[in-house]
């Protein structure tokens, strides 16, 4: 999936009402098909918010997205579309069981469940024995495998993961990525990461930097 | 609190609120007619017998709930349910078949003291299925 | 799990699982429901006792002593054992007055104490089969009275069936019928003896050591009088008044005049409660529902993030602060319905009111409305409530902002 943002502006209010403050700034990017990209820059440059305006999540004050040349609106129809999410927090619905919040992203796709392909996708990420158990009873570890598994629950035709290696160990840091990678070249797919520490694996990646809610580098090395 | 101990909590203290008023009912609460003074020349009364067991059905579920807060999981949980089950099942024909109670409804047993125990130890019995059905599923 | 996961499934799942939430909204309408379900069954449980007690006296006029009116409400409405005696021969004198069809006189008389307490205080009633209008009009045409056999009528709240012996000062009797229920005292608590039966109890009594019976015969406890059709019975009551000093003549609607005036003053009071109900409702189930989506913001931002419309969302969740409020009230409404059934008779001695419940269908067929009326407004308040928080962006929604 081509992703073409066109002058993207975000800005919030700040507390008091006393102005607003600009988490994107004018974000002119083109991250074409298949694309394996990661964006990169400190706390509170705009990465998180640039991924939620992109898979939708967040409307921009300004600009347009455009997905495979469309300008695409609501998270509905951007999920329609095959647009992953993996979240920056690890959330869930306390009330449902680990397999059922991994299905999620299933919910709206009127399609039967592929129940089968979630427990291999739990098992994959080590929580093949927390099928049917709360959320609340995971680690802190085990919640974000879970984040990640959720992400790839369906095969995305654009997948937008928000700090895939915090709170993972070394072992699993490298293994998500591989499984990451895996996917998203089986499905072709377009992927945008945002971290801002170095990953493991990220070698011949599109690295794009971002200060102040701004683009200030991009190397760009396609695969 | 953590969630696992709250859920142990609730049913000990349902169950605590239901022996505490088994106990009461009979010489407090709705007492039966001889603890009300119509006592019948002075003779032990029917319902007062049946007050007496009441009272001691309603100190074995006190224990039962003290049990259940002890107690995490397992069989042993279960059997204190099973018995909070019975001592519950019992007061209903023990206030309406043998001993049973006084034959006039005007009577304190039958109006006040009959009810009140019929309708905690429906309660009881409620509390303590629930917890046996929960606590099954949960192992299934 | 089921393969299908859908959006009705997801609620079932986010409401069964979220003990709190299902405890605290259901519980807060099932306690208006109590309460409101609880006026409105006392008031057409009164109102049916009434009627039916009415229509079973079966007489136009109820003769008593003077100053008995008080005793007297306790003893019909609460059944409680009560006695007292009009004056001398004042049965004859009414039964051969001009206009007046049947005099049927009751002695109330109380069932001796006994160490075995089985009988415990029972109201005794004497009746006269020949000349009775209260009993025997209502009993199936299968019962007889076998007065040789000492055969009684028990009320229908009275322990005991077709065929029992019971013994009241030392004389064996046995229950022929069990009158059906009516929600008044007098009939669902009492014993109906036949006159020569009282006679043979009050032969056997003292013996053994017993206690001992006085019977005032002549002097009727209450007379019931059936008067001609062409007879106004306040009219009759008048005179019987003037003619007979000591006596207090109550016509069958003056008998219950007392109860109709507190139920009129309950239905006035009726609206006023559940307009007060619906208003703790409207607060208690708003606040309960805001609180709880407020801390699951990030639930439905995460919903949203899954495709989930805002539309559908409220109405996802305004169905199902509607199936749980329902639920509520249902509950609350039968809650009611079983704690007043089975504290009927503390209520009916202790308010000095008969009550006659219904069955369960019959007795919340008029609640329905209630219900309806309050689900509706917990759902549009979860609608509301949805539509506020659903403002804020999916991803603010996530963060939990």
């Amino acid at each position: 999936m081509r992703v073409e943002l066109q002058q993207i502006r975000k800005s919030y209010p700040l507390p008091g009402g006393d102005g607003t403050v600009a988490a994107l700034d004018g974000v002119d990017l083109v991250i074409e098909s298949g694309t394996l990209c990661i964006l990169k820059g400190p706390s509170g440059s705009g990465k998180t918010t640039l991924l939620s305006v992109i898979s939708g999540l967040s409307r921009p004050t300004s600009g347009s997205v455009l997905l495979d040349g469309t300008v695409v609106r609501n998270p509905l129809d951007r999920q329609r579309g095959m647009v992953a999410h993996g979240f920056q927090e690890a959330v869930f619905i306390p009330e449902l069981t680990v397999v059922e919040n991994l299905l999620l992203p299933a919910l709206r796709c009127g399609d039967r469940l592929a129940v089968d392909r979630g427990e291999r996708l739990l098992e994959a990420f080590g929580l093949g024995e927390m099928f049917d158990v709360p959320p609340a009873a995971l680690s802190g570890g085990e919640k974000r495998r879970l984040n990640l598994a959720r992400s790839l629950f369906l095969p995305p035709r654009l997948l937008l993961i928000d700090e895939p290696a915090a709170y993972l160990d070394d072992g699993w840091q490298v293994k998500a990525m591989e499984m990451i990678i895996r996917e998203v070249r089986d499905a072709r797919a377009t992927l945008v990461m945002a971290t801002h520490t170095p990953l493991p694996g990220d070698e011949g990646f599109r690295h794009i930097l971002m200060h102040k809610g701004k683009v200030i580098d991009d190397g760009t090395s396609d695969y | 609190m953590t969630e696992s101990r709250r859920k142990y909590f609730a049913v000990p203290l349902l169950l605590a609120v239901t022996g505490g008023l088994l106990v009461a009912i009979p010489r407090w609460l709705f007492p039966t007619c001889g603890f009300a003074h119509q006592s019948m020349a002075g003779a032990m009364m029917r319902c007062d017998t049946t007050g007496s067991i009441t009272l001691f059905l309603g100190v074995a579920t006190l224990v039962a709930a003290l049990a259940l807060y002890l107690l995490s999981s397992g069989p042993a949980r279960s059997g204190v349910l099973f018995a909070a089950v019975a001592a519950g099942c019992v007061l209903f024909p023990l206030y309406l078949v043998w001993p049973g109670v006084c034959m006039a409804a005007t009577m304190p047993c039958r109006m006040g003291t009959l009810p009140a125990v019929l309708l905690t130890g429906g309660v009881q019995v409620l509390v303590a299925v629930t917890s046996l059905v929960r606590s099954r599923s949960r192992r299934a | 799990m089921s393969e299908r996961f859908g959006l009705a499934g997801l609620a079932v799942r986010m409401t069964v699982r979220a003990p709190l939430k299902l405890f605290s909204m259901g519980f807060l309408l099932a306690l208006v429901s109590f309460l409101l379900a609880g006026v409105v069954l006392v008031r057409s449980g009164v109102e049916e006792a009434t009627a039916r007690g009415a229509k079973r006296l079966g007489a136009d006029l109820m003769v008593v002593p003077q100053g008995a009116e008080v005793p007297l409400g306790a003893g019909l409405f609460g059944g409680v054992p009560v006695r007292f005696s009009l004056p001398e021969g004042i049965d004859r004198r009414i039964a051969v007055m001009p206009g007046v069809l049947v005099a049927a006189p009751q002695y109330f008389l109380s069932s001796a104490p006994a160490s075995c307490c089985e009988t415990g205080n029972l109201l005794l009633v004497g009746f006269d089969p020949s000349r009775d209008v209260t009993v025997l009009p209502w009993l199936s045409p299968h019962v007889r009275l076998k007065m040789e056999t000492g055969s009684i009528l028990v009320g229908g709240s009275v322990m005991k069936g077709t065929g029992a012996a019971l013994r009241f000062y030392n004389h064996p009797f046995t229950v022929a019928a069990r009158l059906e229920k009516t929600g008044m005292g007098y009939f669902d608590n009492a014993v109906f003896i036949p006159l020569d039966g009282v006679s043979a109890m009050e032969r056997s009594s003292g013996s053994a050591g017993g206690v001992s019976l006085r019977v005032p015969w002549g002097r009727p406890s209450i007379l019931l009088v059936r008067l001609a059709p062409s007879i106004v019975p306040r009219d009759m009551a008048s005179l019987l008044e003037r003619r007979y000093p000591g006596i207090k003549v109550l016509t069958i609607p003056g008998l219950f005049r007392e109860n109709r005036l507190r139920m009129e003053k309950l239905a006035r009071g009726q609206l006023p409660l559940a307009a007060a109900a619906w208003l703790f409702a409207v607060l208690g189930g708003g606040a309960l529902q805001f609180l709880y989506w407020r801390e699951r913001r990030s639930s439905l931002g995460l919903l949203q993030a899954f495709g989930c419309g805002k539309g559908v969302l409220m109405l996802l969740f305004g169905a199902e602060a509607f199936v749980l409020s329902l639920a509520g009230m249902v509950a609350g409404s039968a809650g009611a319905f079983f704690v007043l059934r089975l504290f009927a008779s503390y209520f009916a001695v202790t308010a000095g009111m008969p009550l006659l419940l219904g069955g369960l269908d019959l007795s919340l067929s008029g609640l329905p409305w209630l219900w309806l009326v309050f689900a509706g407004t917990m759902a549009v308040e979860a609608v509301i409530i949805m539509f506020l928080m659903l403002r804020r962006e999916p991803a603010d929604l996530l963060r939990g902002a």
